[in-house]
């Protein structure tokens, strides 16, 4: 009986030693995964990548870049993905956001009128001469 | 006989004490480890000063190099290099992140003209200093030659072109 009993109260605190480390190591895979795969090195890589784009760009191209991840990113974090890239004509400055608040940006050289919108998975750039329409 | 089990399992009691505060430091070790490597590997940055003084060095001898032949804007002395580049003159103006100049040789070697550079002037020479040591908050330098046909007085002669391009532009996070 008293070993019956001693040997159930070993058997449980074994099990609630390998649960916390279950737990523990749980936890840290989680995070570790959250932020290897998180959506602040995806804004910095897609701003930086947009920028040489339209550096090396000249009037009148049409260029497609493929946002995927990025796109399925933002919608995870409740972003629409009409809003993840923002450039602004008067500073020449691209901010990328996968999350609601803050993001990425990155200033690019060249002085043409940038026109972007999402189709699809894709980021398309209309590259026009100052002034001439999209 | 009593004594002898008292001791036995104080002695066991205190063997799963000294395991478990081992274990707990064991568990600490490992998870500043990975959470560490994590947040060093999120908040790496994607170096690209070079290419992109790369290609300001390339947008550049593209405009003003034409099938070998030297734009003849280029030695007139109202030559605007960011006009005739499609650079953007705010960017590229005081307090810039970005230095390009470009400077034209004859034949022998001797300048002919220095094209009034464009951006940060301090970049030509802390392109200078970089060059020698390994300085990671300096700028990102390309120079790019090129042998070129220009006119002068309606003779094509021989001449070469340097090209210095400079890129500091490391990004930044934005709230809000």
């Amino acid at each position: 009986m008293i070993k019956g009993k001693k040997g159930a109260e070993v058997g449980v605190e074994t099990v609630i030693f390998i649960v916390l480390n279950l737990i523990f190591f749980t936890l840290l895979l989680v995070f570790a995964y959250r932020n290897v795969s998180g959506a602040s090195v995806y804004e910095q890589a897609y701003a930086k990548q947009i920028a040489l784009i339209l550096d090396n760009a000249k009037p009148d191209m049409t260029i497609l870049v493929s946002l995927e991840d990025g796109i399925n990113l933002a919608k995870d974090n409740g972003v629409n993905a009409d809003s993840i890239v923002k450039i602004n004509k008067d500073t020449n400055e691209i901010i990328v956001g996968l999350y609601k608040t803050g993001g990425y940006s990155m200033k690019y050289f060249s002085d043409y009128d940038v026109y972007a919108k999402i189709d699809g998975i894709y980021l398309v750039l209309n590259i026009r001469e100052k002034g001439a329409t999209a | 006989m009593k004594s002898k089990l008292t001791i036995g399992r104080m002695n066991k009691k205190g063997g799963e004490k000294i395991l478990s505060i081992w274990w707990f430091f064991v568990l600490v070790i490992i998870g500043v480890g990975v959470v560490g490597g994590v947040l060093i590997y999120t908040s790496a940055n994607i170096d690209v000063r070079e290419v992109e003084a790369d290609i300001l060095a390339k947008k550049v001898m593209g405009c003003i190099v034409n099938q070998g032949f030297l734009n003849e804007d280029v030695l007139k002395d109202n030559f605007d290099l960011s006009k005739e580049c499609g650079l953007d003159e705010e960017i590229l103006g005081r307090g810039s992140m970005f230095y390009v100049k470009v400077s034209v040789y004859d034949e022998d070697r001797d300048l002919i003209k220095d094209v009034p550079p464009e951006g940060s002037s301090a970049y030509e020479k802390d392109c200078e200093i970089a060059a020698g040591v390994k300085a990671e908050k300096y700028p990102k330098c390309v120079t790019m030659e090129e042998n070129v046909l220009y006119y002068d007085d309606n003779e094509v002669k021989v001449g070469g072109i340097v090209i210095l391009a400079a890129s500091n532009q490391e990004g930044k996070n934005v709230v809000g």
